[in-house]
């Protein structure tokens, strides 16, 4: 269920409305660049992206067979050569300098040790390379949740999944509901920059944040 | 102006926008009602429990749950 409502939301967004998000995106994607996705599920957000930017190249990592599986299968089907998918936990990824641009639908917040797959991605940024990251729109303190109309579903969905999960990997168990304070601050201390948080329309759930990885000197 | 054919209703926004709150409220009450159970169930409810600050209403006064016979009353030990 959550791989079918997230490919109905990257159908409907993606490329019009999400990739504008980061400034000079579009282009450097039609230019050719290297392109990760952390968490890559079933690789359906990679295997839009490498259609829409032939010139560019894709790799999608997760660490669930199943899902690298799927999108190998669907890069195969719509005859894609410019998207790779590899099976990795994101937390272990080594890959120094890389890729252009990374991103992580949903999923940072889920990680056993999201501030290591964090660090892990800065390394594997080129200097000033771009993040995408995208994760549940909230408040991190529960008093400034109170407005938000699906807080208790939110919070709910935390302790019996997401931060269970993490807990259960002897984790960090940060939980869905991490939210924009903690997000951000966990940002900066991973070694990006220009943290900016942007809303996507048709997305009422999620927020957009963009970061760029240290420049050198 | 959009013309519409025969048997076709206007799109209601109000109902889409009511429906829309029910279901939230059925998904956010669905929640509350798991983590009740939660919290019944690992005994947290009982921990949290003040035994000597407890307000002592007038017996009409009392909230439902405590005129509820002692032994239905999940105290959350187990």
């Amino acid at each position: 269920m959550m791989a079918e409502d997230s490919a109905a939301m990257v159908d409907a967004t993606l490329l019009d409305r999400t990739v504008p998000l980061v400034d000079g995106l579009d282009a450097r994607l039609r230019a050719g660049v290297d392109v990760a996705d952390i968490g890559c599920g079933s690789g359906h957000a990679i295997n839009v992206l490498a259609r829409a930017y032939p010139a560019s190249r894709f790799t999608g990592f997760d660490f669930s067979e199943e899902a690298i599986a799927a999108g190998r299968a669907e890069a195969e089907a719509r005859g894609l050569t410019n998207a790779t998918f590899e099976l990795c936990d994101v937390a272990m990824l080594d890959r120094p300098d890389a890729f252009d641009v990374i991103t992580a639908f949903d999923t940072i917040h889920d990680q056993a040790h999201p501030a290591r797959v964090l660090a892990a991605i800065a390394r594997a940024l080129r200097p000033g390379g771009s993040l995408l990251m995208v994760d549940i729109r909230a408040a991190s303190a529960v008093e400034d949740n109170l407005d938000l109309p699906w807080a208790t579903f939110l919070y709910t969905v935390s302790t019996m999944h997401c931060m269970t999960v993490s807990l259960g990997l002897d984790g960090d168990g940060l939980g869905t509901v991490w939210g924009e304070q903690v997000a951000t601050r966990m940002l900066r201390e991973a070694g990006f920059t220009d943290v900016a948080i942007h809303t996507v329309e048709g997305d009422a759930f999620n927020n957009y944040y963009v970061a760029r990885s240290m420049a050198l000197g | 102006m959009t013309t519409l054919g025969e048997g076709a209703t206007a799109f209601d926004e109000a109902a889409l926008d009511a429906f829309a709150d029910r279901m939230i409220g059925v998904l956010n009450d669905a929640c509350t009602a798991l983590m009740t159970s939660i919290g019944h169930q690992s005994g947290l409810f009982g921990t949290l429990a003040p035994t000597s600050a407890r307000p002592v209403l007038p017996r009409g006064r009392r909230p439902l749950l405590r005129r509820l016979p002692k032994v239905s009353r999940g105290d959350g030990r187990r």
